[in-house]
């Protein structure tokens, strides 16, 4: 079925967004248009987005066989979690108020983090803190209000002392180039490598084609691009295709449908996360 | 968490303030039943639905909040009365404090007012400490019941309501206690400076003053006397007006006159001066002085007689002359003679006196006042009143009798059939027959309850107060007797019969270790050995364990106690044996424990802890409405690196005793009324904040203060002593630098200080004892913490949790070669082979050799590792040769692990055994020693590439905290070694084993803390930031909750092996970190990585 032309169909019924039933497959899955800010964006419908999207990656990451346990981080729990992805997020940014930039960059911090700690990868063992400690910077690193440490523990359901840890492991790893910014992975590892912290920003033509600045907006068409539709996604949570209210740009305006054939087949034999990198 | 059964108890002190508390039980009550109807529209039990009892609860706040406001209204109309009430008893203390003193009555400390004005003030401060914590105990009330509130409805009133309601009530605004508290020691300051002026004149004009020599008081003119006193000390004008007098002070030289006399040896001479002491003393001077226009002589006479009268009564002089006395006055002494303006004062009449008088019965004066009654009834009526009359303690002349055991008394009272009742409460809410029974005066109990028909099983329905059960009084005082007269006379459901905290007597009998023949009298009187009290929840037995009272224990269990029981934390009996150390408690319960191990063993699984996600997690006020979660624990554990420790400053305990047993204060300067409340200390480096150590110091409190401070020259504390209210300072004290200095020489970190107290005018008035600790940071190169990897410890779990599911892992793993080491006379440190103390065929001590006699009588050299020509192994030094720390760490093998043991012994052991100690030896040096060994061997390691691993061990605990804060590399595990096993019994030894080389085996004292006593231990680890302790292995088996209890502080748990017992111990099945065997110490490998 072409989820495409049973989105359209499926826009005139907007009522039907809420519904849960299980997927029987009969009826036409709505479609919910999502504003081009990402700032304008309803937050539950990004918390469902995002966690499409990791569900995604985990299934991906998951399937890779690990051969040794010398791999393991401080994201790592001892045996996975019981509660879901979407349920996590939707604690999350239920009871510590994030933004929708939070979520947006946390999803960045995946592929921040995995170039710069080979040792982390997304996966069902370390998806969970992961999430908390990148919210958790997040919201210190880019809003005007946050909680403290104690309350997103509290939230997460780790002990503050963890999250000190993991917070000071994720801001270490990462150089503390939390700022969502293009050129961050490569000055990281200039940093690593010189031992030296650099100053200087990359010239204008070295920058990415959106100059730098408008990474989350990257990552939020990337997203609904991706997980966008209904039946691709292994999060069956909530019924429902996602597109973007106006047409994005030309140049992103490619079909979703060989995008999204292009992205799987690229990302099945390396790191997940390298399927939202941005095209250079 | 048992304020409801504080409460109780602190009213049956107060009685005064009774019914006039918060009603703590009854709004608790107001609570529950208010989230009731929730549970009961439902039909079914609902516990998990807590929010629906949050919401009707919060329909009903107002009615909760209506019963608070009365409550509120109750306790402030109350305060407010005690309060106008006391003020004016304040008022007329001071008027009357001022009358004295112009009058010259307080001349000095022995005349009757100055007695007077001093009882008054202290029922006076006594008042107002009852008022003070009467307030306290309100204002506790009030915030426990709001938390309560908040806690059932989850709201946020308390801290709102608390600001905006509670606190701003007269009663709790009011600082009128501290001021009146403070205005009463002014008074008492200037009471207690003319008692000092009267000191100094009397010194210095030793024949002008009324003194205490009884000869010369006769014949000195008292008016004379207190003039000349006055215009010296208080800058009074002399009297000029030859003609006054004051019959008061007249009477009072009397008074002394009189008492006097009575001190007279011969009976004969005595007598006659007695017999006629009335007629010519008394009628004289009133015939010649008083002037004839007065008002009649007669009356004059009358009343001044009866003074003296009263005055005597209760003073020393015996029955015989004070009879001779009363007969020659004859008719004029009034027996019904009240003082009628004593409001402030104790209010007795002189059936309280007699009573009082403690070594003379007096019971000719009751005879007397019984036969006059015989002629007139209305005579009766008053002597009714009077014998039923209560004083300012709300006593009784019988209280009194029965109080000092004045048996005659008792009798002729009970005879005389006017006493109303003989059940009546005094303000310690005590009846006649609780003080006898406290007293141990069984006759007098008899006589109560067979003349008296005292009320035996009182409860708090008869007199609508409550009060002493005299059969819980007879159990808390051992009273065989009397347990038995009441319980004859009696016939009351001993079940029924609690005290305040909810114990039974058996549970108050077991606690005060009861013998054999009271456990059987309550035992056949229907008590169940097995009752669960109402506060501990726990039965007789725990209680008995819980004090180590073996014989009390083992009665209780041949009566059938059970000591199968779990109580409210699910700990065993045996546990608490265990915990407390009562060793001769533990061998009896031994064999009578069934062996079964415990069933009820905390899941240590971290799979089931995973796939039940459990909500262990407390709710924290500002977090309120998060639903709980927890997420798996992660897979690498959170690791702390090392411990606190002391770079560079100086480490001061200043630790207090039990109670306020470090402050002696003078017993004979009784100026000093107000019990001390605090302590502050203060220092005078500035950046060290003042401390204050609330008095008095409970067991589990932290009775201890801290200091970190650069240097000892120069730094001095002041400590200063206040009552619990008010701010008027009791006495203080100076620790001056100079007390300090000099001890980083001293052979134990360890000793106490004698500080003089002063008062306010430098006069002393006590002394302060305070135990002390130094502990000098590490004087050489420290082993940088960032280029040498330091232990680690991680716990996971519950951290707020007490005990429970808690793991504690650390880098410790593998086997590690354990060796003694202690110095030598000359300070080297040595390894001794055996683990022994002695050598030789003479036992010869190893602490008083130094390295050459060591070597001579060993017959090779310490450092060498050549036997001749032949290389001794490592094996071979380690085991077989007295070496130097040095060369054995030298020849380690590569990778080795090693336990150093270090043993320097107890002080209790250096006292005991005895041992010397040479003067090149202290503990700090030595251990700095110890310690630059240990390092430059991990850093030789460390260059050649090979790694090491040292832990330290010590039975000293002394030892344990030194090492522990001078360096934070390496680990610390405190050995609790006081106790070996003999013929399958426990019994106790000193920590290093050293009972057998003692010169008086009789003498050796065992009482060194933390030796035996788990509980001790563990506190004494966790305080001292320790990593572990080890305890015998079979302790730690024959209790599972012992070991999660250990664990719950954030300790490490090592099983020890007893001397000369050998089990293989498989760590993978016992649920401990770690094992300690003769020559090892291993630890479970740790499970992550």
């Amino acid at each position: 079925m072409s989820d495409k032309e049973s989105g359209g169909a499926s826009a005139k019924h907007p009522d039907l967004t809420e519904d849960t039933k299980p997927d029987t497959g009969e009826d036409p899955v709505p479609e919910v248009a999502l504003p081009n800010d990402f700032s304008q964006c309803p937050r539950t419908d990004l918390v469902i987005l995002i966690s499409r999207m990791l569900s995604f990656l985990i299934r991906i990451n998951d399937s890779i066989p690990k051969d040794n346990s010398s791999e393991l981080t401080r994201f790592h729990s001892r045996v996975p979690p019981q509660i879901s992805v979407y349920d996590y997020l939707m604690r999350l940014t239920r009871y510590s108020s994030l933004e929708p930039a939070v979520l947006i960059a946390s999803v960045y911090y995946i592929d921040l983090l995995s170039a710069m700690y080979t040792a982390f990868s997304l996966n069902s063992l370390t998806v969970h803190r992961f999430l908390l400690t990148a919210t958790t910077v997040g919201s210190k690193g880019l809003c005007d209000s946050f909680c403290t440490n104690s309350h997103y523990a509290k939230v997460g359901g780790v002990q503050c002392s963890e999250l000190h840890v993991l917070e000071s492991e994720f801001l270490k790893r990462v150089n503390y180039r939390i700022l969502p910014r293009d050129d961050n992975i490569l000055n990281c590892k200039a940093e690593r490598r010189e031992g030296l912290f650099v100053t200087a920003t990359y010239a204008k033509e070295n920058r990415g084609p959106n100059n730098g600045f408008n990474v989350l907006d990257t990552y939020y068409q990337k997203i609904i691009e991706i997980v966008g539709s209904y039946d691709s996604s292994p999060d069956k949570t909530k019924r429902a295709h996602y597109v973007m209210k106006t047409p994005p740009a030309p140049r992103e305006a490619e079909a979703p449908k060989k995008k999204r054939a292009h992205e799987e087949s690229e990302s099945a034999g390396s790191q997940a996360s390298s399927s939202c990198k941005k095209p250079a | 968490m048992k304020f409801g059964k504080h409460l109780e108890t602190r009213q049956l002190a107060l009685p005064e303030y009774n019914g006039h508390f918060i009603d703590y039980k009854s709004l608790k009550k107001l609570i529950k039943q208010l989230s009731l109807p929730a549970v009961g529209s439902n039909g079914i039990l609902e516990t998990g639905d807590e929010s629906l009892v949050h919401q009707v609860l919060q329909e009903h706040k107002a009615s909760f909040f209506f019963r608070l406001e009365r409550e509120l209204e109750k306790v402030n109309a109350y305060y407010l009365e005690k309060e106008a009430d006391l003020r004016i008893k304040f008022d007329i203390l001071r008027l009357r404090f001022e009358e004295f003193e112009k009058r010259g009555k307080l001349a000095s400390k022995n005349t009757v007012s100055y007695r007077h004005l001093r009882d008054g003030i202290k029922k006076f401060e006594r008042d107002l400490a009852h008022l003070e914590q009467f307030v306290e105990l309100n204002r506790t009330g009030f915030s426990k019941v709001l938390k309560k509130w908040d806690k059932r409805s989850h709201s946020h009133t308390k801290d709102f309501y608390l600001a905006t309601v509670v606190s701003v009530q007269p009663v709790f605004t009011r600082n009128e206690a501290s001021e009146l508290n403070d205005a009463v020691s002014v008074i008492l300051m200037q009471l207690n400076e003319i008692g000092n002026s009267e000191d100094f004149f009397s010194g210095s004009f030793n024949a002008r003053t009324v003194s205490t020599s009884y000869a010369r008081v006769q014949d000195i003119d008292p008016v004379a006397s207190s003039v000349a006193s006055y215009s010296l000390s208080g800058g009074f004008k002399p009297q000029t007006e030859p003609d006054f007098f004051d019959i008061g002070t007249e009477i009072e030289s009397w008074y002394l006159e009189a008492l006097s006399i009575g001190k007279l040896k011969d009976e004969e001479p005595r007598w006659t001066l007695l017999r006629d002491f009335p007629q010519q003393k008394v009628q004289a001077f009133v015939e010649s002085h008083v002037p004839h226009s007065r008002i009649d002589k007669n009356l004059i006479v009358r009343d001044a007689l009866t003074k003296i009268f009263l005055l005597l009564v209760s003073s020393s002089i015996d029955d015989e002359s004070l009879r001779v006395f009363f007969e020659s006055a004859g008719s004029s002494i009034d027996l019904s003679y009240t003082e009628e303006d004593d409001v402030v004062f104790s209010k007795r009449n002189i059936f309280h006196e007699a009573a009082i008088c403690e070594p003379h019965s007096r019971g000719f004066i009751l005879l007397r006042a019984l036969d006059q009654c015989k002629g007139s009834a209305s005579f009766e009526s008053t002597l009714r009143t009077l014998l039923n009359a209560q004083d300012a303690n709300g006593r009784t002349p019988l209280h009194y009798a029965c109080d000092l055991g004045k048996m005659e008394f008792v009798k002729l009272l009970l005879n005389s059939n006017l006493l109303d009742s003989v059940d009546i409460l005094d303000n310690d809410s005590k009846t006649p027959l609780v003080l006898s029974v406290i007293k141990n005066q069984p006759e007098i109990t008899e006589a109560l309850l067979v003349l008296g028909h005292a009320n035996p099983s009182p409860s708090v329905k008869d007199s609508g107060k409550p009060q002493f059960a005299p059969l819980n009084v007879a159990c808390a005082y051992q009273n065989f007797a009397a347990a038995k007269l009441i319980l004859d006379f009696s016939n009351f459901d001993l079940s029924a019969v609690q005290d305040s905290h909810g114990l039974c007597p058996l549970h108050i009998v077991a606690k005060n270790g009861g013998d054999a023949k009271m456990i059987e009298l309550l035992v056949s009187h229907g008590s169940d050995p097995n009752r669960i009290d109402g506060f501990n929840g726990w039965t007789p037995v725990f209680y008995a364990i819980q004090e180590g009272h073996r014989n009390t224990v083992e009665e209780l269990l041949k009566h059938g106690a059970s000591i199968d029981i779990y109580d409210e934390d699910n700990l065993s009996p045996y546990f608490y044996a265990l915990w407390e150390g009562h060793l001769s408690v533990v061998n009896l319960l031994r064999g009578h424990c069934s062996q079964k191990t415990d069933t009820t063993n905390p899941s240590m699984d971290p799979l089931r802890s995973v796939l039940e996600p459990t909500t262990v997690m407390r709710l924290e006020d500002s977090l309120h409405g998060i639903p709980d979660f927890t997420l798996p624990p992660p897979i690498i554990p959170l690791r702390k690196y090392g411990h606190n420790f002391l770079e560079k400053k100086i480490f001061v305990n200043l630790s207090f005793r039990a109670g306020t047993a470090s402050i002696v204060l003078n017993k004979e300067d009784e100026m000093v009324l107000s019990s001390p409340g605090r302590i502050t200390l203060t220092s005078n480096v500035s950046d060290i904040i003042p401390r204050n150590v609330i008095l008095p110091t409970e067991d589990d409190d932290e009775n201890f203060v801290v200091f970190q401070v650069d240097s000892l020259d120069g730094f001095s504390i002041d400590f200063e002593i206040f009552p619990s209210f008010g701010t008027r300072m009791i006495a203080k004290t100076t620790a001056m630098s100079s007390l300090f200095k000099g001890h980083d020489k001293q052979p134990s970190s360890k000793g106490a200080f004698i500080l003089p107290l002063f008062d306010a005018r430098l006069k002393n008035v006590g002394e302060l004892v305070l135990d002390y600790t130094f502990i000098f940071p590490y004087s050489g190169r420290p082993l940088e913490i960032t280029k040498y990897e330091t232990y680690w410890k991680s716990t996971t779990g519950n951290e707020t949790g007490k005990s429970g599911n808690q793991f504690i892992t650390s880098s410790l793993s593998g086997t590690y070669t354990n060796f003694f080491l202690f110095p030598l006379n000359d300070g080297t440190l040595i390894v001794s082979p055996k683990k022994a103390f002695s050598t030789g065929p003479m036992d010869l001590k190893i602490f008083d050799l130094n390295a050459n006699q060591l070597e001579k009588l060993m017959g090779y050299s310490l450092q060498g590792n050549h036997e001749g020509s032949k290389e001794v192994t490592y094996e071979q030094l380690l085991n077989e040769r007295f070496t130097t720390l040095e060369t054995l760490l030298n020849n380690t093998p590569p990778n080795a692990k090693l336990e150093i043991e270090v043993c320097f012994p107890t002080a209790c052991e250096f006292e005991s055994i005895p041992l010397k100690l040479s003067p090149l030896v202290n503990i700090n040096d030595f251990i700095d020693n110890v310690l630059s060994s240990s390092f430059a061997h991990a850093r030789q390691r460390f260059h050649n590439g090979m790694t090491s691993s040292i832990v330290f061990t010590s039975r000293n605990p002394e030892v344990c905290s030194i090492l522990n804060w001078k360096q934070p590399n390496f680990p610390v595990l405190f050995y609790m070694n006081g106790l070996r096993k003999e013929n399958g019994v426990l019994v106790k030894d000193t920590p290093h084993h050293l009972s057998h080389l003692s010169m008086d085996p009789e003498k050796v004292n065992y009482k060194e803390p933390c030796s035996r006593c788990i509980r001790e231990a563990v506190q004494f680890a966790s305080y001292n930031n320790l990593l572990g302790v080890i305890v015998p292995l079979e302790l730690l088996r024959s209790s599972q909750q012992l070991v999660s209890e250990i664990r719950g502080r954030g300790l490490l748990v090592i099983g020890s092996l007893f001397e000369g017992e050998n089990i293989a111990v498989d760590l993978a099945g016992e649920d401990i970190n770690g094992v300690r065997t003769h020559d090892t110490l291993q630890f479970k490998g740790s499970i992550d990585m």
